[in-house]
């Protein structure tokens, strides 16, 4: 069924409105419905259809591979939609223009080996556009309440002529009108759901929408840790370059603040980090070692901390992205990608900036529990190596390591005097208070340990449960790590490990490596495999298009050389029938032309020579049968032949 | 395994008619445009195809909502022809009468046509045919259960379902359309009853009410234009003349009496004359002397001799619509079951009731080749000359033509082949001596090959 006048028209400029195109779309337009009003018809063959739709055919692979290649994203696709009306225009306008507007369904199934079995099944395409119209219309996303007017008024239009003649127009419009409100509100509610669906995904997926640590409000809670601790997913992988770093330990975030079990970085804005040459951001000023170490996270929507060795000098990675760094030595990351590879090249120190009296402070509420424990140790009148030293001993023969929380007012001086039992978090909070307390500036860091080597990808992985606290304190000039925490808290958490770990391992390993590849493989062309692809079935549509196009050659030559059977149709083999019948000679129904031929020699009723006219026959009768047809040589030698014998028997009767 | 893949096969048939039945074009489009807006707008916040899916849902749920509401008391019938010809449109008068108080406007009527889905016996055996393949290629390729279930339910579907639409019907009143149909193969079309339908106000689905009106309609089978064929031979003498040889009542013509001779039939002993002279008497009636010609249908297709089978039903109904017999017989012999001889000719029958047999002619199963031959050969005695249509070439058919040549019984022989049949290959065998009395016709160029000679 032809679609209504202006109906494509419109279609197209709907389309060219919501995509920007709009001075393509008029022009489009107009060459769809201009031939229309003009009563303009195209005489369009079957073959040059076929070429058009293979043209058509390119162009959608050729747009395909560009907007893949140049977006490499979901964005790529959507913008490929935009651009299909274009894609099929070769196609749909010359049909548009052909009068009937009909073309074989065989001739879209090129590579199909049976699409013989769909010939003569034509259809319009008057429809399929309208709706590619629509869709391409609907990617390119403009958020107005245009679009939903426009989808209701073309598709209204569309459908008027299928309406049921059982109903009064007035009824059927009402109908309409009560299908746009309820799709709007349905359209409505989809997107709501979404939104709420998304969110309970996220939540489920990535744990309560939750950032292993946080970075708006720069301060930490102590116990948030365990909810970290007991969660076995991957969450950073870790290559080395020369011999490893020194610790195994990756600094997230530091603090110098703590205030009623909350842990503060204050007085630290995060400032950005300019790019250098190499994509390089310069994150401190050192000696470099030539060591470096290979970090790849994940970002919650392109923004995370960063987990940095104490000792970065620098770090290199993708261009454009928004760095921060406070002058503790927190790393910020903005409007970076879903995943992110980084170099970090390592100094010799730890870069924390110079430390100030916070790195002294102790809370009011700990001050008691924490003289009394420093008093007990002799700490003040202690070196600072030997403070460290004897913190060491301290913790390590007096205390055990527990994820049980005990809430309390005071946790520290609970934990120094009364449990005597907790996680890091607590070992570090009370190293780095008890090291303020004998003079020495300390902070609170947390962050990750890594040392779970994974032989299936040749790296080291980090989990949830690794993260970590400990203290840092600036002695003789430089910053060192005292890690008081009982050596033995990594075997402890590694036991709540879940059996089927190993399975969820792989499976990460596996997105890992699918994440990795694509980031690295960048455009889909610098991977050799994926060219190998991509020339592989290119060689095979070609083949398939040529063999195709074989096929509908044969077809062609019918329309343009030859002549298909099609019950003789126009054979001037009916005239000599005609004229034998004028004398008489009228063939008897189901009597074969060969018989009739040959009564009427035997009658003597045939006038012409029989052989001359039984050679006519024969090729009359290609004409009707061959799958081949005839050539115009044949066709015209069969023309001349009975034009021939009408002129000599017409002379023999005027004779 | 078959018995599940043929439920299978049984439930997505009925489902297809069922979908058929009840989805417009247009409905079609819709389904499609929404499968098309779910997959584009599955982000709502990436594109706004979900606007259009939420729209097209709309329209589909409303249009779903209304096709309850279609109610009515309904009669139709229809006004077959006497029959139908396989390939030729025919039309016959639908009057469908509405019992509503309201005008009715926007109804269609289609025609219901018998199930043509295989009995599951019929399926085992098709399948038992099946050449082994590979699971690869039959997974692959379709090549399975799938297109030979197809196969056969497109072997059995008669016609096309007609469909017509109906002009406005008065309250309690009636209206007539003219309905088509193109047989597409010979046998009998059985009508089971009408779907009357109603659209749903966009047009997207139809709600149904079946009205059931069983009818059948001879298909007689197809056509071709033949060559004229001059059946030669002699005359043979036939006892009894005209009446004896349709083997039906005496003949016409009472000559005398005359002494018994060893080989009269009983029925001829005249009882009173014996009586009175005390030897057998029998009467004597004026003997003929006729033509009579046989038309001999190879029956015994397997199961993929099916097409075979019926391009030679094709070919042998062409001749015996076409004969003209003057003052001979001819004689249809073909196995159905058991040997079948019908005559026509002068006063016997006519070519309509032949082409009625034949129209119903199903292959014979069960039987040799020399049920055929033997029925023919005791019957060579009163044949003047045949034209035999077989469909298979080998050694028993052979053996057949052989003996009838060597009655000096005048043969011309109609071979159907298989498409792809190398026919410059097949091997005349006994009809060596006359090339022109033997034709190959290969399947799908029968019209052409019989055009030829």
């Amino acid at each position: 069924m032809n679609a209504p006048p202006l109906l494509t028209g419109s279609a197209l400029i709907f389309w060219g409105w919501q995509t920007g195109f709009l001075p393509i779309a008029v022009i489009m337009a107009l060459l769809f419905e201009l031939p229309r009003l003009a009563s303009v018809k195209l005489d369009v063959t079957r073959e040059q259809l076929a070429k058009l739709w293979r043209l058509s055919s390119i162009i959608f692979m050729a747009a395909a591979v560009f907007a893949f290649i140049r977006y490499r994203t979901v964005e790529s696709f959507l913008m490929f939609t935009t651009w299909l009306p274009l894609i099929f225009l070769p196609i749909t306008l010359p049909l548009a223009c052909k009068g009937d507007g009909r073309i074989d369904l065989d001739i879209f199934f090129v590579l199909l080996t049976k699409a013989s079995l769909l010939r003569n099944r034509p259809i319009t395409l008057h429809h399929p556009y309208l709706i590619i119209c629509m869709a391409a219309a609907s990617a390119a996303n403009v958020r107005h309440i245009g679009f939903y007017a426009g989808l209701v008024i073309l598709s209204a239009w569309a459908l008027f002529p299928f309406r049921s003649k059982g109903y009064t127009p007035a009824f059927w419009l009402f109908l309409i009108i009560l299908s746009a409100a309820s799709g709007y509100a349905g359209a409505v509610g989809l997107n709501r759901l979404q939104g709420i669906v998304e969110n309970a995904f996220i939540e489920w997926y990535v744990g309560s929408g939750r950032q292993d640590f946080d970075a708006s409000r720069t301060k930490t809670a102590m116990g948030d840790m365990v909810e970290l601790k007991r969660s076995n997913r991957i969450i950073m992988r870790v290559s080395g370059k020369g011999p490893h770093a020194i610790d195994y330990r990756l600094t997230k975030a530091a603090y110098n603040i703590y205030e009623s079990s909350f842990w503060q970085a204050i007085e630290a804005p995060l400032l950005p980090v300019e790019q250098g040459e190499d994509n390089e951001y310069l994150l401190a000023r050192g000696t470099a070692t030539g060591k470096e170490v290979t970090v790849t996270a994940s970002t919650y929507k392109g923004e995370a901390l960063l987990s940095l060795p104490g000792r970065a000098l620098a770090l290199r990675s993708i261009p454009d992205i928004a760095l921060s760094k406070s002058r503790l030595g927190t790393l910020s990351l903005k409007e970076g990608p879903a995943a992110l590879d980084y170099r970090v090249l390592l100094g010799r120190d730890i870069y924390a900036g110079a430390p100030d009296e916070r790195d002294l402070m102790v809370p009011g509420e700990e001050a008691e529990a924490l003289s009394l424990v420093a008093g007990k140790l002799g700490l003040k009148s202690k070196s600072p190596q030997a403070v460290i030293s004897s913190l060491h001993d301290f913790f390590r023969d007096n205390f055990q390591y527990s994820l049980d929380l005990k809430g309390s007012a005071a946790p520290i001086g609970d934990f120094l005097l009364g449990t005597r039992s907790g996680h890091c978090e607590y070992f570090a909070s009370a190293t780095t208070l008890l090291l303020r307390q004998a003079g020495i500036p300390a902070r609170y860091n947390v962050g990750y340990v890594y040392n779970e080597f994974s032989d299936l990808e040749d790296m080291f992985i980090v989990r949830e449960r690794n993260s970590h606290a400990w203290a840092t304190a600036f002695v003789g000039g430089r910053w060192q790590v005292v890690d008081t925490t009982p050596s033995i808290w990594q075997d402890l958490d590694e036991a709540g490990a879940s059996f089927w770990e190993p399975v969820t391992d792989i499976w990460s390993a596996l997105s890992f490596l699918f994440a990795k590849w694509q980031r690295e493989g960048g455009s889909m062309l610098n991977n050799r495999y994926s060219i190998a692809a991509v020339i592989l079935l290119a060689a095979i549509l070609l083949v398939k298009i040529r063999k195709g196009g074989m096929l509908i050659k044969k077809v062609a030559k019918e329309k343009k050389g030859t002549f298909p059977p099609s019950s003789g149709e126009g054979s001037p083999f009916y005239l000599i029938e005609s004229a034998l019948a004028g004398n008489g000679g009228t063939r008897k129904e189901g009597e074969t032309y060969l018989s009739w031929l040959k009564r009427l020699e035997r009658e003597g009723a045939l006038p012409f020579p029989a052989g001359s006219v039984q050679a006519l026959l024969a090729l009359h009768n290609r004409w009707r049968f061959d799958p081949q047809g005839i050539s115009v040589m044949e066709k015209s030698e069969l023309e001349e032949g009975v034009a021939l014998l009408l002129e000599k028997d017409k002379q023999i009767e005027e004779g | 395994m078959n018995r599940l893949s043929y439920r299978l096969l049984k439930g997505y048939s009925s489902l297809i008619y069922w979908l058929k039945i009840r989805i417009n074009p247009a409905g079609g489009v819709m389904l499609v445009s929404l499968a098309f807006s779910a997959m584009l707008g599955m982000n709502t916040n990436m594109t706004m195809a979900y606007q259009a899916f939420a729209f097209i849902l709309a329209l589909l749920l409303i249009s779903l909502v209304s096709l309850p509401f279609f109610r009515g008391s309904f009669s139709v019938k229809r006004e077959l022809p006497l029959m139908a010809s396989v390939g030729i449109p025919f039309s016959y008068r639908i009057k469908l009468r509405s019992g509503s108080r309201r005008v009715r406007k926007g109804l269609a009527v289609m025609e219901e046509l018998a199930d043509p889905r295989p009995s599951s016996e019929l399926f085992e055996e098709k399948l038992s045919t099946i050449p082994a393949r590979s699971l690869i290629k039959t997974v692959i390729f379709g090549r399975g259960y799938f297109s030979y279930w197809n196969r056969l339910v497109s072997s059995a579907k008669m016609a096309e379902q007609g469909r017509v639409n109906m002009d406005a019907i008065p309250a309690k009143g009636k209206a007539e359309a003219v309905m088509e149909l193109t047989p597409l193969r010979r046998g009998y079309i059985r009508f089971t009853g009408f779907s009357i339908t109603r659209s749903d106000p966009f047009g997207l689905f139809r709600s149904v009410i079946r009205e059931e009106e069983g009818d059948a309609l001879l298909v007689l089978p197809k056509r071709y234009p033949v060559p004229g064929i001059s059946l030669e031979g002699r005359r043979r003498h036939h006892q009894g003349g005209i009446s004896l040889a349709s083997r039906v009542g005496n003949a016409d013509e009472f000559v005398g009496l005359r002494d018994y001779r060893p080989g009269d039939p009983l029925r001829t002993i005249h009882w009173k004359s014996w009586a009175k002279s005390g030897r057998p008497v029998v009467k004597e009636y004026e003997d003929e002397f006729f033509s009579r010609h046989a038309l001999i249908l190879d029956s015994f297709a397997d199961a993929a001799g099916g097409e075979l089978f019926e391009e030679a039903v094709s070919v042998a109904a062409s001749f015996a619509s076409k004969i003209t017999m003057g003052e001979s017989l001819l004689d249809l012999i073909f196995v159905e079951g058991e040997a079948t001889c019908f005559t026509m000719g002068r006063s016997l029958g006519s070519p309509k009731m032949m082409l009625e047999i034949l129209a119903c002619a199903v292959p014979c199963k069960g039987k040799s080749f020399d049920a055929l031959g033997s029925f023919v050969l005791s019957r060579a005695g009163m044949m003047s000359s045949a034209i035999c249509i077989l469909i298979k070439w080998d050694d028993e058919r052979r053996e057949l033509v052989k003996r009838l040549k060597a009655l000096h019984i005048p043969l011309i022989l109609f071979l159907i082949v298989p498409e792809d049949a190398p026919i410059k290959d097949i091997d005349p065998g006994p009809m060596r001596d006359a090339p022109g009395r033997f034709h190959t016709l290969p399947l799908g160029k029968v019209e052409e090959a019989l055009a030829n000679i």
